[in-house]
This record gives structure tokens, C-alpha cells and sequence, in this order.
């Protein structure tokens, strides 16, 4: 079992926590993604699987076995660095071949070994080449090529993605998820960026100072973010999240009123006159020049044009909030959010924490993730077909 | 630097200057060295003799055994060298690559060694090489100058820019410290290496006052001890001699360095680590 889980770990340097009990569990095969911005811990969680950091308390098991003193060369982890780590000395056959000699593999498994990897990441012909004669997207592939060709149980990936232009970024993305489909390990990567969070993990951890603010797949992440955090973090624009009173079946936006329905009800009603915070993705308002009975009057103070859709920008309760629309709508103008029930999110005002949704919302969650193939129907075809790239 | 067009000849003459005045003294030893006894004194100043001999350096090698001179000085310079080399290289890589309480403190202590004068050590080591019955041996030359400070100081300055995500790749292999010292470092910093290794080498075999302290038979003499002998108060100095022996004091170390000079060139400009 490629496993992974951590058992109220925590680690700190000197006196500073960086991880705060944390409680995870990555399953074996599976693509998991550590999300957050800089300074979160996502990448001591990373290298304390790998043992290069090692924990200050609870316990880290790998499959079965509880590896908080084991050493990194001990634990089957093949890792990829940031700035790639190659060895500016050896050629690209040698830097891919590195770890296998130290191994003592027979020759020709090295040299087979390394031709299958090559051919996989398109490196064909570049063997002798120093890195410094590479270009920035091969050398990534090299360093792709060094991990993979470990075959370890365990794949480790420190921002792998984050040196190369966006366009590279987008193949190396497929080229990352195909390479998981041919060795399945299991696969953890490191990144502050939500687009490569949500294309490559099948789950994405979400971080923040030090503590896991969510850990679902990516369809959960963005459509029902466990808390506010969450909320914010993942989308772009992010999500509006308002404060509101509940009133009875009235919730109490400032001097505009929301009158819920059945299903919402059900889950709020409990609750009594309390505080709640209600959120809804821009690009889930729509609003319209007629009011249509509950619609709620909007006046638009900027418009901003994001080239497919158009953010519009107005006041709830004193707080601001985009709606991304699909027409260009003037500024001043009042228009009427006609609020679909189906596409919004509640949350505890103290808490933050999400309070749950009506039965039957938003079930796309629970049955299907983002699947591989999807993913993968481009580059697998362009691989097999050996197309050469230089 | 660069120089502009329209400064050249004021700059290469300001140059030229000063690299006579660096040579000067060195073409001084040489030409005189090949001057007879006569000519010595008549005519001092002309660098080129107008009747090369080389009776002064037969005059040496009657003298003093010349080669047993040179092998006491080649050994105890060669040993020095590899010695303060492997010491500060184990010990740099220590100090950037490893992890261990009192890191810190302990560096400040030894790089602070390196402020403390000769002249204070000079006693105590030499009373303790003679108690050890070293004085009068090469060995006791040696003994005290196995490491040095310098040279932990340069190589930690040059490890300092590999990053440490090359020596964690090698880690996660399972590579010992040796293996990773030996394949990863040194190719690296070999530039460095060899440097730190020359100015040792040299440093040692100029070395005068502590081999002056510990050697006391001539057949133990380095070459600045036997040099000494010729140019010494007592009896008249024979200046053509004593040039001779310059001349040969230093004709290794500067073949030395002419042919390393070239491999350092070529390894700066044929590594580096951002490609």
C-alpha cells in the first residue's frame, strides 16, 4: 500500500509553529495537491513525507509503517525541486541515471531504463547535453525524468511548474497527469496556484498558516468550500460572501430583505435569529433589468471587462461584491438579482465554518471527480503517435 | 574592467610600468645568477651577463645537496597542502551541508583562529613538538599546519552557492556523504580546490621562520633555510651565488603555478553552476 497518513503532526522551528496538527490521509494512487499561499506549510508537509524535514510531533506512516525516523533514501519517494536541482556537471543521461547507480543496477536496466523515460518526456537526443544547454522547459523535464525513472512508491513535486511560461505550463500540467496514469504512484504536489490545483489533484488540500482549511476534490473545493477561507481562496474572482441576519424565513441583507425558500429553510430555520454569512460565485448572479418579485435591487458602481465575461461590481450590506456577467451592463444603472437558491452557500458568522446545504444541491459533488481521461484524451494520443518536439 | 579605446595607451603604459616594477627584482636574481664572480661587482645592474656560467649553481651543489633540499621542501609543502585541502574541504561541506547544535558558535571560533598571529602559537608548538621529539624532522615542520582556517573559509564561500536541493536529491537516494563530497561537491567547486591548494603549496614551500625554528641539521634544510645560508652575515656574502639560489628557491613553484594557471583558466571558464 502506497498510503499516506499523518496523525496530528506538527512541526516547529525554535519556537514558530509551522504545522499545527495536522490530520491527513492520502490514499494510495491517488493525486493529491497542497494548496495555499506562501507561508502556509505546504511545502514542509511535502518534505516531511520525504524526509528531508523531519516532524516535531505525531506520527507520519507511509502504507503501514510509521516512518517518523526513517531516513528520506529509505522511504521509496522520488522527488521533483523547484529550481530542479540538476547536477550542473552531469549530462542528462547521467542526471536521469543518477539515483540508479547509486542503487547498483546492472548497466544495461540503467540504460534501458533511462531510454523509456526519455522516450516518455520527449528528451530523445539530448542525452549528452549539459544542463546549461538546455532550455528551461526541457531541464523540467529532466528533473521529471530523474524522479520518474526511480519508479518510487511515492512522487513528490515542490512547484515544479512554477519556471516555465504559462504555455509550457499548460502541456507540462497533461504531461504531469499522463506520467501518474503510466507509473500510478502515489502523487503529491505542491503549488499556489489554483488552476494547476484543481487540473492535476483528484484531491486538493487547501492550507493556510499551517492548518488544512479543506481537503476534497476539486468540486467540492470550488462549489462547496468548507469555510470561508476556502471560500475566497479558490476562484477568480473569488466568491462574495455577505453578512446577513436571519429573520424568520427573512434573511436581513442591510435594508434589502431575502425571502428563503423551503429547502433552505430546512437547514437554517433550526438556527433562530442569528448571524449567517451568504455566499454565492460571481459567475453564479444573474441580473436582470425587471424584477421578477424576490429579485433584489443592485446599483452598479464599476465595471470591469475580462475579455469573455464582464465583472460588475455593487454593494450588499456594505460590502462589495462582483457579479461576472455575460453582457456588458452600464455603470449607475440598477438592476435585480434574481437569486437562484440552488447555487448558494451558508456559513456560520462566528465560525466561518460552512453550515451545510438542502438535500439534493449541488450533487454533482459526491458523484464524479474531474476524471483522468478527460484530461489525459489529448496528450496520451499525442504521445503514443511519438510526435517529435524540439 | 574594461578599458576605453581613447585611454589605452595611458592605461597599458601605466601597466606596463608597474609590471616592470614586479619583475624587475626577479629578472635582477636571474640575470645575476649567471654572472661570474667579476662581473657581479663590476656591472650589478644589467639584467642580461655578457658571459653566461653557470659556475654559481655548480658552486651550489657542491655546497649544499640541492636535491635533498628540494625533495624536504617539495614534501613537506605537498603533504601541508593535501592535508589543509582534504581538512577544509570535509569540514566546509560540514558547515554548510549538515545540521549540528552549535553550528554557528563553533564557526565564529575557527574563523577567529584565523586572526591570532604566528608569532603567538610559534612557542607554544614549538615546545610541544620538541617534547614530542619531532624538532630537527620534517615531520615536525608539518605537524602543526594540517588545517587551516582560510581554506575552510574559501570553500565554505564556494559551497555555499550550490544549492542545497542537489546534496536532498542525493539523499533521497540513499548517497553517503562521501559519495556525494566526491561526485556532486568537488566537480563543482574544483576550481576553488585547486586555488586553495596552490596558495597552500606556495604559502608552504616560502615558509622561513617556523621550519627556520624546528630544522636544525642541513640535510633537514628546506629551500629558504639553505637560501638563507648563502646570504647570512656571517663570511661575505657571495652575491652571485646567493642569486643562484633564489633562482632555484623559486623556479618550482613558478612552473608549478604556469602549468596550473592554465587548467584554472579553463575550469572557471568552463563550469558554473547557473549554465
Amino acid at each position: 500500500m502506497k498510503s499516506i497518513r499523518f496523525e496530528h503532526v506538527a512541526k516547529h522551528y525554535d519556537k514558530n509553529p509551522v504545522i499545527k496538527d495536522l490530520n491527513l490521509t492520502m490514499e494510495s494512487g491517488e493525486r493529491v495537491v497542497l494548496l495555499g499561499p506562501s507561508g502556509c506549510g505546504k511545502t514542509t508537509t511535502l518534505r516531511m513525507i520525504s524526509g528531508l524535514e523531519d516532524i516535531s510531533s505525531g506520527n507520519l506512516y507511509m502504507g503501514s509503517r510509521l516512518v517518523n525516523d526513517v531516513e528520506s533514501g529509505d522511504r521509496n519517494v522520488a522527488m521533483v525541486f523547484q529550481n530542479y536541482a540538476l547536477f550542473p556537471h552531469m549530462t542528462v543521461f547521467k542526471n536521469i541515471a543518477f539515483g540508479l547507480r547509486t542503487y547498483g543496477l546492472p548497466k544495461d536496466e540503467i540504460k534501458r531504463r533511462v531510454a523509456e523515460v526519455v522516450r516518455i518526456l520527449e528528451l530523445g537526443g539530448l542525452e549528452e547535453r549539459l544542463p546549461r544547454q538546455l532550455s528551461g522547459g526541457q531541464r523540467q523535464r529532466v528533473a521529471l525524468a530523474r524522479a520518474v525513472v526511480k519508479r518510487a512508491d511515492y512522487f513528490l513535486l515542490d512547484e515544479p511548474l512554477s519556471n516555465l511560461d504559462a504555455q509550457l505550463r499548460m502541456q507540462a500540467r497533461k504531461e504531469l497527469v499522463k506520467l501518474h496514469e503510466i507509473y500510478h504512484p502515489t502523487f503529491v504536489y505542491v503549488t499556489h496556484d489554483q488552476i494547476e490545483a484543481m487540473t492535476i489533484g483528484q484531491k486538493v488540500v487547501l492550507m493556510y498558516k499551517g492548518e488544512v482549511q479543506m481537503a476534497d476534490n476539486p468540486y467540492n473545493i470550488y462549489h462547496r468550500p468548507a469555510n470561508v477561507f476556502t471560500a475566497r481562496f479558490i476562484g477568480s474572482p473569488p466568491m462574495n460572501v455577505v453578512e446577513g441576519t436571519l429573520e424568520g424565513r427573512r434573511l436581513a441583507l442591510g435594508g434589502l430583505g431575502l425571502e428563503l425558500n423551503d429547502d433552505w429553510m430546512e437547514v437554517l430555520g433550526g438556527r433562530g435569529a442569528t448571524k449567517v454569512k451568504l455566499g454565492v460565485r460571481p459567475e453564479s448572479i444573474e441580473l436582470s433589468a425587471t424584477c421578477s418579485g424576490r429579485g433584489l435591487p443592485v446599483t452598479i458602481k464599476y465595471v470591469e471587462n475580462y475579455g469573455n465575461k464582464v465583472g460588475a461590481y455593487f454593494d450588499l450590506n456594505g460590502t462589495e461584491c462582483i457579479a461576472a456577467l455575460d453582457q456588458d451592463v452600464a455603470q449607475g444603472r440598477t438592476l435585480y438579482w434574481d437569486v437562484d437558491f440552488r447555487k448558494l452557500s451558508f456559513f456560520d458568522a462566528g465560525t466561518d465554518l460552512n453550515i451545510g446545504y438542502p438535500e439534493g444541491y449541488m450533487t454533482r459533488g459526491e458523484a464524479a471527480l474531474p476524471d483522468a481521461e478527460v484530461l489525459l484524451a489529448g496528450s496520451a494520443g499525442r504521445a503514443e503517435a511519438g510526435g517529435g518536439r524540439s | 574592467m574594461r578599458i576605453k579605446r581613447r585611454d589605452a595607451p595611458w592605461v597599458h603604459a601605466a601597466l606596463l610600468l608597474l609590471v616592470l616594477v614586479m619583475l624587475y627584482p626577479i629578472a635582477f636574481a636571474v640575470g645575476n645568477s649567471f654572472k661570474n664572480q667579476k662581473e657581479v661587482y663590476g656591472n650589478v645592474l644589467a639584467l642580461v651577463p655578457d658571459a653566461p656560467t653557470l659556475e654559481n649553481y655548480e658552486t651550489i651543489t657542491t655546497r649544499i645537496s640541492y636535491g635533498r633540499v628540494v625533495m624536504n621542501t617539495f614534501v613537506i609543502a605537498f603533504i601541508v597542502m593535501a592535508f589543509k585541502v582534504f581538512t577544509s574541504f570535509i569540514v566546509a561541506y560540514a558547515f554548510v551541508f549538515l545540521r549540528f547544535p552549535g553550528k554557528d558558535v563553533l564557526y565564529f571560533i575557527l574563523i577567529s583562529t584565523m586572526f591570532i598571529p604566528f608569532t603567538v602559537t610559534m612557542i607554544p608548538n614549538y615546545i610541544t613538538i620538541s617534547r614530542i621529539g619531532l624538532s630537527d624532522n620534517i615531520f615536525g615542520v608539518l605537524l602543526p599546519q594540517l588545517s587551516d582556517a582560510m581554506g575552510i573559509f574559501l570553500l565554505r564561500q564556494q559551497m555555499r552557492s550550490i544549492p542545497v536541493s542537489l546534496i536532498e536529491v542525493a539523499r533521497l537516494e540513499r548517497t553517503p556523504h562521501r559519495t556525494i563530497m566526491r561526485t556532486i561537491i568537488l566537480p563543482i567547486v574544483r576550481p576553488a580546490v585547486i586555488s586553495t591548494a596552490i596558495i597552500f603549496f606556495i604559502n608552504s614551500w616560502n615558509e622561513y621562520v617556523w621550519p627556520n625554528l624546528i630544522l636544525k641539521s642541513k640535510e633537514n634544510f628546506t629551500l629558504s633555510l639553505a637560501l638563507q645560508q648563502f646570504v647570512g652575515a656571517e663570511g661575505s656574502p657571495d652575491m652571485a651565488i646567493s642569486m643562484a639560489m633564489a633562482t632555484a628557491t623559486m623556479i618550482i613553484p613558478l612552473i608549478l603555478f604556469s602549468i596550473c594557471q592554465r587548467y584554472i583558466m579553463s575550469t572557471f571558464a568552463s563550469s558554473g553552476i547557473k549554465g
